[in-house]
């Protein structure tokens, strides 16, 4: 027969915790007394904030924590830690965990709030207890957890303060002066902003991600937009050298948690911040797909970007000019390769035996190509560069988003 | 026991039978009555009033008629009347039809709400009594219509011209000119109202074939009947419109490409009004600009269109630009000229009229400066699109 617990009094013990200001830490140790139940509190990004059982702990997830302050990235990986934390999320209160990493330690653990905001996990273990009676308690902690966080004169502090500002800055750019100089100093130009896109709901994903990416100290600084994006800003780049680095980096990042980010170009004033974000958030609309892209840099694909938008805004047949549209044509009808060595030629300057290398082909059938071209198109490929140029760009983009929209 | 519609129909049937015509019969209706009766040709044009101070009714008919312009063309569509309050009276507006389309509105006024019914009930009988008095001239009203909602739904709107109606009339002016299956949309602006109104008048004059509607101080122009695949000076349709410009020096024009699919129109409308907008600053002299003669211009302008002010800006551009502001020098002009001769030194230094070491001395300052290499293809490309957003930035900026 399973235990119940007196849900009354520890009620009156979380009041009293509250009421004299007590620490997470000391609120554990309270709770420990009343109900005599193993628990946990960790953050977001799986820093241990309290908890109350006997070491060593039998249950070694739970006992690593206690050992180290964290849960190793690795560990929190490999074990699927964020699967846990999103059902979590997702539920909004306790819930049973008696499987996977929890079989044999079933334990009611759910999400604490502040303002809307994920700030940490709470876990107490079921043990002989009855299950329905320490859910009741793992949300009643959780409550007292986010109520003495409120009134916590630390968390009022830096860090806070930092993740207001990362809030108006990033998300609404219209941070106040005093702020945007604070921040400014603490954080030196050259700027970058990267937004980090999941394919579906993921809170406690990026929450985490967050707190790996933005730590105390670093240089970057960031905010969850929504329930699928995360908004960081990299701080103190030098334009000459980190761009490959940062892509790089950021790659990892991406395949690692199952991220889409997009990279705005270079900034040096956070008044450009808006701009920034927008370049960002079309540099992330390019990316997915079946194989495209993990991270998509508005620098790197700048004259596909800007060709997105147009196609955006004129329409994508608009976008093709008739010339361009011929050859095609000519190249499906009679399997002519007119596209890629205007491609080639354009390429490589307007140069026909560097085309013709690039090729494999001999320079005079270039040469050739390009006058049946001149032909088709009704006038000299040299004297319309510009269209050619950004026409095949059109006609490429064209038919990527025709075989993207056969595939959907 | 005799309804509201027998009483209404026995006043009617009274005074027909009396000898009366349209307008008398509607005086005999309004008498006695707070009642006024005005109805309006298909254009809107009044064309008999009756009641008391019936300036009134039609002062409150134009009025709404402004302000709804796009309801009153869905009255039509649906054949569903509405009714308004106008401040001080009720006003009930009744789409009224022929068998051959749609042939006027009739619009009945009145102060007590609780005369809807008899209103309605009246606009019905009116309405078939409009019919009757008007056989001849229904046909010629129908076709203006028509006409000005095709105008609309091909110069304003987007997708597929799915009413029947439109179609129909589509159809037969397609068939009727010259045979071939292109379009071009132009967007014309003027040096005063009065001007793009007085071009307006005289679009059909100079080119049959043409829809046309002002709309925003921008007279927007869909020719037809052009032959595919370019527009070419030759093609008689462009000849007219020269001739068209010609005989408004004060106008400035941008036309889209030729193309063949309508349900794409829109997208050739704004590709026209980006030609208008950027023919009128680079040469003032040549006024009609043609989207094929500027085509990666119009691209950049409908990209930098669809962002944020500013959001495609490269910064390398903003980099060059921002020290040749402070050192006096000229090392944006430099980097296009070099890019646009397909990175040709030699050539490059002839067109700027400066020494070949001392171009290769500067091209190799601005690639230090923006730490990449000029002779990169991909590289290239991102930079001279990045010139071309910048100077429609600028431009967007005076």
């Amino acid at each position: 027969m399973s235990r119940r617990l007196d849900l009354v009094q520890l009620r009156a013990v979380l009041l009293d915790s509250i009421m004299e200001k007590h620490t997470v830490q000391e609120l554990f140790d309270s709770v420990y007394g009343c109900i005599r139940l193993p628990a946990i509190c960790f953050d977001v990004s799986f820093r241990l904030v309290a908890y109350a059982f006997p070491r060593p702990f039998v249950f070694p997830h739970w006992e690593n924590m206690a050992a180290t302050g964290h849960a190793s990235d690795d560990t929190v990986m490999s074990n699927g830690y964020l699967g846990y934390q999103e059902m979590m999320y997702a539920k909004g209160e306790a819930q049973i965990f008696d499987w996977g990493t929890c079989l044999s330690f079933p334990q009611a653990c759910g999400p604490v709030m502040l303002d809307g905001r994920l700030i940490a996990y709470c876990g107490i273990m079921l043990e002989n207890a009855e299950a329905a009676d320490v859910l009741e308690a793992a949300n009643m902690v959780s409550k007292a957890i986010s109520l003495i966080r409120k009134s916590d004169g630390k968390e009022a502090a830096d860090s806070v303060l930092l993740g207001r500002s990362a809030e108006l800055l990033l998300l609404h750019s219209s941070a106040p002066r005093d702020i945007t100089e604070t921040v400014a100093k603490k954080y030196p130009p050259q700027y970058m902003f990267a937004v980090m896109k999941t394919p579906g709901t993921e809170v406690s994903k990026l929450q985490y991600v967050l707190g790996v990416l933005c730590t105390e100290g670093g240089s970057a600084i960031g905010c969850l937009k929504g329930d699928n994006m995360l908004y960081v800003m990299y701080s103190g780049l030098d334009t000459g050298q980190d761009m490959r680095l940062m892509m790089f980096k950021l790659t990892g990042t991406a395949l690692k948690y199952g991220l889409y980010v997009g990279v705005s170009d270079f900034f040096s004033d956070l008044s450009q911040i808006r701009t920034a974000r927008e370049q960002a958030l079309l540099a992330a609309d390019c990316c997915g797909g079946d194989s495209g892209p993990v991270v998509y840099g508005f620098r790197e694909n700048y004259s596909h970007i800007v060709g997105r938008c147009a196609a955006g805004y004129f329409g994508q047949e608009v976008c093709v000019p008739p010339e361009v549209t011929a050859l095609a044509m000519e190249d499906k009808k009679n399997g002519t390769d007119y596209i890629i060595t205007l491609e080639a030629w354009l390429a490589h300057f307007r140069r026909p035996a560097a085309a013709a290398e690039a090729l494999h082909v001999h320079k005079n059938t270039v040469v050739n190509r390009l006058q049946r071209i001149a032909e088709i198109i009704g006038r000299d490929p040299d004297e319309c560069v510009e269209m050619l140029t950004a026409g095949v760009g059109m006609l490429r983009r064209a038919e990527t988003h025709s075989r993207e929209g056969d595939v959907k | 026991m005799s309804t509201m519609h027998d009483e209404i129909s026995a006043e009617i049937f009274d005074a027909l039978a009396g000898g009366s015509g349209f307008t008398q019969v509607l005086e005999a209706v309004c008498s006695g009555k707070d009642t006024q009766i005005l109805f309006t040709d298909v254009n809107n044009q009044p064309v008999c009033a009756a009641g008391d101070n019936s300036k009134e009714i039609q002062a409150a008919a134009a009025m709404l008629t402004e302000q709804n312009l796009g309801q009153f063309e869905d009255m039509f569509r649906t054949s569903r009347p509405f009714t308004c309050f106008d401040g001080e009276k009720y006003m009930l507006c009744f789409p009224v039809f022929s068998d051959a389309g749609p042939s006027g509105m009739l619009y009945i006024r009145y102060s007590d709400k609780s005369k809807l019914q008899e209103a309605t009930e009246t606009a019905g009988i009116l309405s078939k009594l409009w019919g009757y008095f008007t056989k001849e001239s229904v046909a010629a009203y129908t076709q203006d219509y028509i006409r000005a909602g095709l105008t609309r739904e091909l110069l304003l709107k987007c997708g597929s011209m799915d009413h029947s109606l439109y179609r129909e009339a589509w159809n037969a002016a397609a068939k009727s000119k010259t045979g071939q299956t292109g379009y071009a949309a132009a967007a014309i602006s003027g040096d005063s109202p009065k001007t793009l109104a007085e071009a307006d008048k005289s679009v059909e004059r100079y080119i049959p074939q043409a829809f046309h509607i002002t709309q925003e101080g921008m007279l927007l122009v869909m020719l037809t009947g052009i032959a595919l695949p370019r527009a070419s000076a030759d093609d008689p349709v462009f000849q007219r419109f020269s001739e068209f410009m010609d005989a408004f020096p004060q106008l400035q024009a941008g036309v889209s490409q030729v193309f063949s699919n309508l349900t794409a129109r829109a997208g050739y409308r704004k590709q026209a009004m980006a030609a208008l907008s950027l023919g009128g600053g680079r040469d003032s002299l040549s006024r009609t600009c043609f989207a094929e003669d500027i085509y990666a211009d119009i691209m950049a302008f409908g990209a930098a269109s669809s962002t944020g002010p500013g959001v495609l800006q490269s910064s390398d551009i903003v980099r060059l630009a921002e020290c040749d502001r402070q050192g006096k020098t000229n090392m944006l002009g430099i980097l296009e000229q070099y890019l646009g001769s397909g990175n040709r030194m030699t050539a490059t230094a002839g067109r700027m009229y400066i020494d070949r070491s001392t171009l290769k001395d500067k091209l190799y300052r601005i690639s230090r400066l923006l730490n990449c290499d000029l002779d990169d293809p991909g590289t290239a490309k991102n930079l001279m699109l990045g010139i071309k957003m910048y100077h429609i930035y600028e431009l967007a900026h005076k």
